[in-house]
Parts: C-alpha cells; sequence; structure tokens
C-alpha cells in the first residue's frame, strides 16, 4: 500500500487546478520509483482531512498554475473534456477534486476518447458529477429571476452546486445591454456584468452594501404583477397534477421566484 | 419602468382574458435552433430550449402564450373561443404585446413568444395583424429570442411567407386527425387549408436551408448569426426606404396595398430571399385526442404520415377537455383523457428516435395501446423472438427496441463496450432502468435474474412492478396476480 499524499488546496476552480498541477509533478516523482496506485487525494477548503497515515501539504493557488493545467487539459483531451471537468469542479462533493485528478491521471495516456471508458470508476464518477451540475444549470437558466431595481437587474439563487461561472456565457450573450447582477447567497459571491462588456465574478464582501439588501424597498414593478397573473392563468385546473410539478419544479428553486410565492 | 400612457388594470385584465383562451394550445417549446446574440440587442435562443416555470398542471412554460385576440367568426365545437360562446372578448394592441413580451424577457420570465389568435374579419386581416406584431418585435424592439406563430388557414401564401422570415417556429394546426373529425366539429375549417400552408412552410424550410448548405429539413440547426443579423438589417433598410418613398406619395397607401388579393395565386418557390432563414426551428401541429372516435392506430399513423410527408418538426397531443360542456362531444370537462395522451408521446417518440413504423406498434386488430404498460414495452412482450438481446454484442437499433434503453443509454452502451465487456451494474450506470431491461437483455450470456421468456409472465411483473428476484415463483404459475376483489369464491 502506497502511503496517502493529501493536498490541501484553496476552494476554489483556479485553487484546484493548482493542486493537479502539483499532483502531477509529485506523481511523476514517485513513479521514478514504483507505479502509481491512486494514492492522491486533493481536498478543497484546507479542512482537517482526519487520515492518521498520510503525508499531507498545502498549495496556495498559484493562477500561472492553474493556466498551465488548463492548457495541458485542452490541447491534450481537448475542448468537450474540458468541459465536462469543469462541470464537475462545480460540484459541491467534497472528492470532486480527488474524482478529477483520478480522471486525469486516466485519461493523459488516453486522450480525447477518455469519455468513452465508462466502466472505469473515476471516468463515471466524472460523468455523474458532470451530469447532475449540468442538469441543476440548465434549471437555473430558465429558474432565475431578475428584479428591475431601476438601475441595474438583480437576482438571487441558491444554489446546490457552484452555478455563477457556468451561467455567466449564457446570460450576457442574451443581455448585453443590461447592467445585471446574479447572486449566489450560498457562497456569497455575486456575477456582474456591467452593459456593453463582459462578466466577472466578485465577493459579497466588495460590494457596496446598500446593493446586498434584501429587496427591502418596495419596488411596485407592474410586470411583476403580470407575470404572476400570467402564471396562474396558465395552469388548466382539470389537468392539475401537483406532484408532476413538483417533479419538473422541485421546491427548493422556488425560493427565489415569485411566482410561488 | 412605467407602462406609459397604457393603464396597467387594463393590460391585467387583457392578459389574463387572452392567456386564458391560449392556454389550451400545448405546445410550449423553445427547441430547434441554436442563436447567440448579437452584442448590442436583447435575446439569444438555445437548441434544446429552456423551461422556465412549471404550472400547477405540471407542464412547462417557456413562452409567452396568448392570443392577440379571442374574437372569432368560426365556430368550433370544442373551443373556448367560437363565436356562440358568451365570454368577454378583447384584443391587444401589437406594441402592448412587444412590451410583454420585452418585459418579461428582460426578467427572465420566458423564452419569447408564442403568438396565435382568433379569426378577426378574415384570415388574411388576422394574419396581418401577427405579420405587423412579429414586424415591430423584430425590427423596432430588436428581440432576438424565440418566436413561434400560429398560420392562420386560409390566409394567403405570401403572408405566410413573409411571417416565416420573422419567427423562429410556425405551425398550422390540424385540430382532428382526420376529415371526418374536421367537418364534424370544426365547420368553417376544412382540411385541404390546413395542409395547403403546411407543404407551403415544407418546401420553404426545404429550400430555405439548402441554401444554407443542410440538406436535413429536421435537425436542429445552430445558425450563422452573421447572415441572419445581415438578413434582419437588410429587412430593416428595406423598410427604411420604402417610408422615404411613402414620404413622397401624395397621399398614404390605402390599406389594402397591405393586404394582398385573397385569392392570391400559390406561391411559387423562387429564388427571391436565397440567403434569408425560413422557419429555422421547423414546424409542429397539434390534434385534440379523444373528442372524436379515432383510435390510437389512426392517431399515429396520421402523426407518421406528417413526419414522413411534410417533414414535421414535432406533431402535439392535447387532451380534450369539452370546455364548453358542448352536448354533443364527449364529456370530459373533469377528466380529461390524460393517460391517452401521455401513451401518444411515447409512441410518438418511438417513431422519432427508435425507428418503429406506426404499425408495429399497432394494428387493425389491435388499435389501442395498453393502459397500464408504455407502448415500447407492449411491443416487446408481443416480439419475445427478438430477446434476450446482448448488450455486448446487439446494434444500435436493437439496443434502441429494448425496453429500458433509450438513445442516450445506446449510446453510451456503444462507446463503453469498445473498451470494456459491460456487467449490469455498469449499464446501470449508464441511465438503463434495469426494472424494465431486466427481462429482455442480457450481459455476457447471462440474465440478470432467472426469467421465463414468456408473455404472460412478463407483462405481470411490469405491471406490478415486482423484482423477480423477490419473489418466488412456483413453476408453472402463470396466473394474473391476486388481488382481494377477486376473491369471488369467497364471496358470502
Amino acid at each position: 500500500m502506497q502511503e496517502q499524499l493529501i493536498i490541501h488546496c484553496e476552494d476554489s476552480i483556479d485553487g484546484i487546478y493548482t493542486a493537479i498541477y502539483e499532483g502531477f509533478s509529485y506523481k511523476k516523482k514517485l513513479e521514478q520509483t514504483q507505479t502509481y496506485q491512486d494514492s492522491i487525494r486533493i481536498c478543497p477548503g484546507y479542512t482537517e482531512s482526519g487520515f492518521l497515515f498520510a503525508q499531507e501539504i498545502s498549495v496556495a493557488t498559484d493562477q500561472e498554475k492553474a493556466k498551465k493545467t488548463v492548457d495541458a487539459i485542452i490541447r491534450k483531451l481537448g475542448y468537450p473534456v474540458h468541459e465536462t471537468l469543469f462541470y464537475a469542479l462545480c460540484h459541491f462533493d467534497e472528492e470532486r477534486a480527488t474524482a478529477a485528478f483520478g480522471f486525469l491521471t486516466r485519461a493523459f495516456p488516453i486522450g480525447s476518447r477518455i469519455m468513452e471508458h465508462l466502466s472505469d470508476p473515476y471516468v463515471m464518477r466524472v460523468m455523474e458529477l458532470h451530469r447532475k451540475v449540468f442538469r441543476e444549470t440548465d434549471k437555473l437558466r430558465g429558474f432565475v429571476r431578475f428584479q428591475d431595481t431601476g438601475s441595474f437587474l438583480h437576482a438571487q439563487i441558491e444554489p446546490k452546486c457552484n452555478v455563477l461561472p457556468l451561467l455567466a456565457d449564457h446570460f450576457a450573450d442574451r443581455y448585453p445591454g443590461e447592467n445585471f447582477m446574479i447572486r449566489d447567497l450560498k457562497r456569497q459571491t455575486a456575477l456582474l456584468h456591467p452593459a456593453g462588456r463582459s462578466c466577472f465574478l466578485m465577493p459579497d464582501s466588495l460590494l457596496p452594501a446598500e446593493w446586498l439588501e434584501e429587496n427591502g424597498v418596495e419596488l411596485s414593478d407592474p410586470f411583476e404583477a403580470l407575470w404572476k397573473q400570467y402564471f396562474r392563468t396558465m395552469g388548466i385546473e382539470a389537468r392539475k397534477n401537483e406532484r408532476c410539478q413538483r417533479n419538473t419544479a422541485p421546491i427548493w428553486y422556488r425560493k427565489h421566484m415569485l411566482e410561488f410565492e | 419602468m412605467t407602462l406609459h400612457t397604457e393603464d396597467p388594470n387594463l393590460l391585467m385584465q387583457k392578459l389574463t382574458i387572452l392567456s386564458d383562451s391560449a392556454k389550451y394550445d400545448v405546445a410550449c417549446t423553445s427547441s430547434g435552433i441554436s442563436r447567440r446574440g448579437d452584442q448590442t440587442h436583447m435575446g439569444n435562443t438555445s437548441s434544446g430550449g429552456i423551461c422556465h416555470a412549471f404550472t400547477s398542471d405540471g407542464r412547462c412554460i417557456s413562452l409567452l402564450k396568448i392570443l392577440l385576440t379571442n374574437e372569432c367568426i368560426y365556430d368550433c365545437k370544442y373551443c373556448i373561443n367560437r363565436c356562440s360562446n358568451d365570454v368577454p372578448r378583447t384584443q391587444f394592441t401589437p406594441e402592448e404585446i412587444c412590451r410583454l413580451t420585452m418585459e418579461f424577457y428582460r426578467r427572465n420570465y420566458i423564452e419569447g413568444l408564442f403568438l396565435s389568435s382568433g379569426i378577426l374579419e378574415s384570415p388574411n386581416h388576422t394574419m396581418t395583424l401577427l405579420y405587423e406584431t412579429l414586424f415591430l418585435l423584430r425590427q423596432k424592439y430588436h428581440f432576438h429570442g424565440y418566436i413561434h406563430v400560429k398560420c392562420i388557414p386560409g390566409a394567403s401564401p405570401e403572408l405566410t411567407e413573409q411571417i416565416g422570415y420573422l419567427c423562429d417556429r410556425m405551425s398550422v394546426n390540424l385540430e382532428l386527425p382526420t376529415a371526418d373529425g374536421l367537418r364534424q366539429i370544426a365547420p368553417n375549417k376544412v382540411r385541404r387549408n390546413i395542409l395547403g400552408p403546411m407543404r407551403q412552410i415544407q418546401n420553404g424550410i426545404r429550400e430555405s436551408r439548402l441554401c444554407h448548405g443542410v440538406s436535413d429539413t429536421k435537425s436542429r440547426i445552430g445558425i450563422d448569426e452573421h447572415a441572419y443579423y445581415a438578413q434582419l438589417a437588410e429587412i430593416n433598410d428595406s423598410y427604411a426606404r420604402l417610408s422615404d418613398r411613402r414620404k413622397y406619395l401624395p397621399s398614404a397607401p390605402a390599406e389594402s396595398e397591405l393586404r394582398p388579393p385573397a385569392a392570391a395565386p400559390e406561391a411559387v418557390p423562387g429564388l427571391r430571399h436565397p440567403e434569408r432563414y425560413f422557419v429555422p426551428a421547423g414546424q409542429s401541429t397539434q390534434m385534440i385526442i379523444g373528442a372524436t372516435p379515432e383510435t390510437d392506430y389512426q392517431i399515429i399513423s396520421v402523426s407518421e404520415a406528417l413526419y414522413n410527408h411534410f417533414d414535421l418538426k414535432r406533431v402535439f397531443y392535447s387532451a380534450f377537455v369539452n370546455v364548453n360542456r358542448d352536448n354533443s362531444l364527449p364529456d370530459t370537462a373533469e377528466h380529461p383523457p390524460l393517460l391517452r395522451e401521455h401513451r401518444l408521446y411515447q409512441a410518438d417518440f418511438l417513431l422519432r428516435f427508435y425507428g418503429f413504423q406506426a404499425n408495429e406498434l399497432l394494428s387493425e386488430e389491435h388499435p389501442n395501446f395498453h393502459e397500464q404498460i408504455d407502448p415500447k414495452c407492449g411491443w416487446a412482450v408481443r416480439h419475445l423472438e427478438q430477446f434476450p438481446v446482448e448488450i455486448n454484442r446487439a446494434d444500435y437499433y436493437t439496443l434502441l427496441r429494448v425496453p429500458g434503453i433509450g438513445t442516450k443509454s445506446a449510446r453510451r452502451i456503444l462507446a463503453a463496450r469498445r473498451h470494456a465487456a459491460l456487467t449490469f451494474s455498469d449499464i446501470k450506470k449508464m441511465g438503463v432502468v434495469l426494472k424494465r431491461a431486466q427481462y429482455f437483455v442480457t450481459c455476457g450470456g447471462r440474465m440478470l435474474y432467472p426469467v421465463r421468456i414468456e408473455e404472460d409472465y412478463i407483462t405481470r411483473h411490469l405491471i406490478y412492478n415486482e423484482s423477480p428476484a423477490r419473489i418466488s415463483d412456483p413453476a408453472g404459475s402463470s396466473f394474473r396476480q391476486m388481488s382481494l376483489f377477486d376473491m369471488g369464491s369467497f364471496a358470502v
């Protein structure tokens, strides 16, 4: 049994990419003397691992190294695999980074057709993570509700996965001429889009305090009332089926959707 | 954020009436076309469509589905807007529709607009109003989201063609599966007037796609944004020139000029706009189920013909709700035939994606779907000679015929078995529903549990959803599951 190496890193996409970079340089060293047996774990968030017999190191996020990792993935595996892996890394699962590392150790020798190796547990795990994140992102593309505050459009979400980086392109492409902000209340981050420019992410702590207020101001937006009325009218009484509605629009999504208030 | 001159209460009333009368139209999809935004104006579309909300009946709201007006000169028995009904009537102005669409879209409530209408004055007049609305929405408000518009049967081909360049999807409602049914309950509609525009749209789509190097008439297309936005700019430009010309005309052009003559000749497909996209997301239609006595076999045969001969993207089925409580029609106001509608949708998918034909699923002797098992299981238990299928060897279409295997899992199986022999736990993770598939497949020559390949036995297990592993099955028990109410012999 090989000694485990646990790499602690910052809980962010770039943090994980940095850890993957370090993981590969350690693996290379290891392989000079023995064969590698999936002994590297990556733990995002600097939490205690609780493993007794393991070597532990911490890495600081390094944009340079993160970029090198991404470049290598795109170059050797192609863009679709990079996209799948990126989605998987946006999952909330503690082991997502470990799964991604195991996946990459198998993927690099094989190349872009790695996604076909579904009977491999690491490949399967990455695919499952991707599927989960993709579904949530897909739902949220429809379920995000903007409020017109007069100066910008404001939306709040509480997603399970870290979906903001995945929603950015869709909304920026859709509303190029709008100032909008989508806040992830769970991760206390906001996606900002100034009209006519590209999106960026920002932690809540750096935002002006009046933007963060819980829509305390009474906004009388006639279109909100119109939308609620439209939503009520569209249901056909004779076909009523709330179980089906709960399947398609699960309750936890409804918290920030005005029509379900 | 004000509604300008309009009265919000009035708009609220109109929206309530005109969405209430539009809700029985089933299609609310925003799929079929992928188009990125133009970096300045609002809107894009996604090829898979996006659902924005789900109503209390579980149906998705993707588009703002409204009627331009619920006034109607026709008297179709199934329709809530028929002229003999005494309901409040109202009409949106094109500007009102545009503002609603834009403001809803901005707040991410909807994917776009689904515009339909009752027949006001004449089909041509109605269609001109629809055209005006779409023109404003695309050219004045620069809306690049999804637009689905109903084509009014009986309107002139020129109008249909012009609208086709502004919308993403068009649909002509077939209303009822057979011409007989149509005559009985929609006396003002003629089947020829429905199939005519359908054929015209089909030809338009085929021609426009060919001009863009796509020979396939049904696939989702990612359109060349450059060409699309150039096209809209061109329309805008020509409109500006038109209004310039009008300035120098002695008097405003008579309205009749806008309205092509009713008896216009069939539009000849020509080379007028080879660079434009015509109905890029394809056309669809809908049928009402359960108002007339057609069988499932007749219905899916009609759908099959529509897919094969009219290149339709989708046929929608709408369980009949007798909103008018009309005595000559079945009373389904409380219990619309929802299960039947569901079975038809399942069969429809089998026709479109699974390589089935209508006459394989049903026949004259066996004209309706089983209530308790889905059409694919129904087909499989009647064709047990073709099973079990070996997961590691069977080809794509053979795999697709196995209940519990869909297009995605079949493709995953094809990819994965190139690299390793697959087991039941592998295919389960790939999305195969073993609950149904276990009776029909082997992995490495073995079935999951020992089952008897026998129609009665499998049907019973599929219906009662028992696992063969859990029930002990005494040899030769081909009895049906017993229920408390069957115990007639013990009755007092």
